[in-house]
């Protein structure tokens, strides 16, 4: 065996050698094999893409050239490699030439031939554009998130959550809402992948966001764990504190007979009772400026987590409530105990297009001065700018009408400066 | 005085024992099929059988498992099983997807090509499995990065088959070191073979049946070549696109061993200038490495030896250690082969129940293969280069940094 590396010693290379290259490959003779890569290595870029160009190179030629390129190939090579992008045999050797070539043209080529392309050469171009980690091809790629080749949409997956940043970031929770079975798995990790570069790079609400839709997605064992522990994680460097501990109602009040805790959850349940009127289970600490998630289940009914909210005797609440009801409501900003009904609806077209049906939905409340947000399952449902009451309590409902059953659980509180 | 034993009890990175835990082991020492770890295998040749045995011998495994893309191998390892068990139930697959997606597998042991090793470990590691992958476990740096941000992002437990953490003479060498008996550390020496690798083609022959070899899989992420039966019969080795060269093929081994000894498992040299076939580098704690195929004692391949300001000590793989006079007293000489796997395996098993890092945990798997890479490329270079283990790059070059990692073949990505 030869070595890949002449001897450092070895005197730089005469001229005939180059011609010597040339000429073989034009007349098609066998090449003996090592000697040639010695001389490539040696070679000039410039006399390199004389050498690749030449149509009666051989395969071995051009791919141990594109293989040489990887570490020298410059602008001037860009094109020359481009061109053997649609190859099936010689693609490959051209992205590995392109993808560490550090000049923004091989970027330009590698984004016009995913426009092109198709298959499995389209999922490479899409891989080498994740490597790169090329943001401005970020919408180019998003787009074949939508392709109907599996192998495709995971290519543009995978490469988004590399390249990583907000951009990509809202194209990935985008895509997860619409849950494409056959490429959910590249989603969750690209997810992952994109949620370190986020944190890291103190985008720590996109991350959160990101990580909260991956455990939402149900996603293989192990995987919601992993979620969970970076949420914790996040939530805690960003200052979210637990309002509800898990064992006991400590620090909340509400009708005994309605109210239990059960599983870690908070669990309020009409059944063997007639409700008169809307009963709550109310957080005593007034809230200003905030940020509340939690995780809540409805089974059948109409439930709701007041904010901003006046306390009145006999476990009775009056202002503003993010709702929801089996069926419709979700997202939607309701003034309970006033006279203005729904004050921003949420529901159709939005919460409607997220929220699953009996079981565990991630709902967020958002209050900073006169602005309001709520979000059913990281998806922004309404929003408002209202000073009616800018502090208040926050309290949970249970909906008078017939037998239901509403559960909380992970309530954690933001206090906004 | 410093025995082995005492040694794995106060210094081992995570304080994992070498026996079996009563945990593991129902009454009379028969193991519940509950309590069994289970285990699939990928790409079990030679090597890989050697291992499997390994692993076979522990009450508290379970092999379920095989997978291959030559037919004759997947057979040859379903019967070995068979007939360990008695029955006829190892399932044999062609595809790792199909393997990776059985629930009821909590590991898996890989002993694919070095080619596949990256790619196939981080699939398991997706896929929830522990790992236990034969060395060297990438082809670049950018793989190995790869690998050991996806065991970290996957909380799982992942050894590199580099036993010799968990051989006796071994690791009292690096005992030596780390407890300062050899004084301050000067120059750490790395048993390393020829560089060289050959950019050949074999002669193209016709591809037989997927059925019975898939070449396409067997490639992998490796650039396109013609078909040859020698590759796909063992003979791949030396062959850039396939292999890492002389210096990863030991240097894994004995590179890993002196970058425990010098307390560098989460960084690595930070310059690597080519003597030759001799790689000398520099930590920036002032302590060299050489990396050498040349000189040693005699003592068995994948030498090491440890020099600092009050003594040295020298092994290999025949067991035997050789140390400086006012040392004598610290050694015991050992006669297991350092090729030998099973309190490797042992390891593993343990950290698999406990979740705690094995002794070839990911992190150190990585730094010792990226200063093997990145000799290598020194040593394709020709010159000296500089490498910033913050930040995973060489410093002011840009030829070297573009060999880092290779673009992989489509459809595969890390």
């Amino acid at each position: 065996m030869q070595t890949t590396r002449p001897a450092p010693q070895q005197p730089p290379q005469p001229a005939q050698p180059r011609l010597t290259l040339g000429q073989q490959a034009a007349r098609g003779l066998p090449d003996p094999a090592q000697e040639k890569w010695r001389e490539i290595w040696n070679l000039e870029p410039a006399t390199l893409l004389v050498l690749l160009k030449d149509p009666k190179a051989s395969l071995f030629l051009k791919a141990k050239i594109c293989q040489r390129l990887a570490a020298v190939g410059t602008r001037e090579a860009v094109p020359v490699l481009a061109g053997l992008l649609a190859d099936p045999l010689l693609s490959h050797y051209a992205r590995f030439a392109l993808e560490p070539l550090p000049d923004p043209a091989a970027d330009r080529a590698l984004e016009d031939a995913a426009q092109k392309l198709e298959g499995p050469l389209l999922a490479g171009v899409l891989n080498s554009l994740g490597v790169r980690r090329n943001a401005a091809a970020i919408p180019l790629v998003a787009r074949h998130l939508e392709a109907p080749e599996p192998e495709t949409a995971r290519a543009a997956a995978a490469a988004l959550g590399r390249i990583g940043g907000p951009q990509a970031a809202e194209s990935l929770l985008a895509v997860l809402r619409r849950r494409r079975a056959e490429i959910r798995s590249v989603l969750h990790d690209a997810c992952l992948v994109c949620g370190e570069s986020l944190s890291a790079g103190q985008e720590t609400g996109l991350a959160l966001s990101l990580y909260e839709a991956v455990r939402r997605d149900r996603p293989a064992s192990g995987v919601a764990e992993i979620a969970g522990a970076r949420i914790s994680e996040l939530e805690q460097r960003e200052g979210f504190q637990p309002i509800f501990n898990g064992r006991d109602l400590e620090g909340w009040d509400g009708d005994p007979r309605l109210w239990r805790v059960q599983d870690g959850a908070i669990v309020g349940s009409t059944e063997g009772l007639v409700l008169e009127r809307n009963s709550f289970l109310i957080h005593r600490r007034p809230l200003a400026d905030f940020h509340l998630k939690l995780e809540t289940l409805l089974r059948g009914g109409n439930s709701g987590i007041q904010f901003r909210s006046e306390a009145l005797p006999g476990w009775v609440v009056r202002g503003l409530q993010a709702d929801m009801a089996a069926g419709n409501h979700w997202g939607s900003i309701y003034d309970e105990g006033g006279r203005r009904g729904i004050v921003v609806p949420g529901w159709r077209g939005k919460a409607e297009t997220v929220v699953l049906p009996e079981e565990w939905n991630d709902y967020e409340i958002l209050c900073r001065g006169e602005l309001i947000q709520l979000k059913v399952n990281g998806l922004l449902t309404a929003e408002l700018r209202d000073r009616t009451r800018l502090e208040g309590v926050i309290a949970l409902q249970l909906h008078r009408g017939p037998a239901m059953e509403v559960r909380f659980r992970n309530l954690r509180v933001k206090r906004l400066p | 005085m410093l025995t082995r034993r005492s040694f794995l009890k106060t210094a081992a990175p995570a304080g994992a024992p070498l026996i079996v835990p009563a945990s593991a082991l129902g009454r009379n020492g028969a193991v519940a099929p509950s309590d069994r770890v289970t285990l699939g295998g990928i790409g079990i040749g030679p090597r890989g059988a050697n291992v499997l045995n390994d692993f076979l011998e522990q009450p508290d495994l379970r092999f379920l498992a095989v997978c291959d893309v030559r037919n004759e191998r997947r057979e040859a390892v379903k019967s070995l099983a068979d007939n360990r068990y008695g029955n006829r139930d190892c399932a044999a697959y062609s595809d790792m997807f199909e393997l990776l997606a059985r629930p009821d597998i909590d590991a898996v042991l890989i002993a694919t090509g070095d080619r596949w090793h990256a790619l196939a470990s981080i699939f398991a590691l997706k896929a929830g499995k522990d790992v236990y992958c034969e060395k060297p476990c990438s082809l670049t740096i950018a793989e190995s990065r790869a690998l050991a941000d996806t065991a970290r992002r996957y909380r799982r437990v992942f050894q590199a088959g580099t036993q010799r953490r968990n051989i006796a003479n071994f690791v009292l060498a690096v005992e030596l070191a780390r407890s300062g008996k050899l004084g301050k550390l000067k120059t750490l020496h790395a048993n390393t073979l020829d560089p060289r690798t050959t950019h050949d083609w074999l002669p193209p022959e016709p591809a037989p049946p997927r059925q019975l070899v898939d070449w396409d899989r067997w490639l992998g992420p490796c650039p396109w070549r013609p078909y040859n039966s020698a590759y796909v019969a063992g003979r791949w080795r030396g062959f850039w696109d396939l292999h890492g060269g002389g210096i990863l093929e030991w240097g894994v081994h004995t590179v890993d061993l002196c970058q425990w000894a010098n307390d560098a498992d989460r960084t690595g040299p930070i310059e690597y200038t080519p003597q030759g076939n001799h790689i000398l580098c520099r930590y920036a704690n002032g302590v060299h490495l050489l990396m050498r195929d040349t000189g040693w004692m005699g003592l068995g391949t994948c030498s090491v030896r440890f020099e600092g300001e009050l003594g040295w000590v020298e092994t290999g793989d025949t067991g035997k250690i050789e140390a400086s006079e006012n040392l004598r007293g610290e050694i015991v000489q050992s006669r297991e082969p350092g090729t030998r796997a099973l309190a490797h395996v042992r390891d593993f098993l343990d950290c698999v129940r406990s979740r705690r890092l094995p002794r070839s945990h990911a992190e150190a798997t990585a730094r010792s293969h990226i200063a093997c890479h990145a000799a290598y490329i020194a040593w394709q270079l020709g010159r000296t280069l500089r490498w910033d283990p913050e930040r995973e790059e060489f410093q002011g070059d840009g030829e070297a940094n573009r060999m880092r990692s290779r673009a992989m073949r489509e459809p595969w990505r890390i």
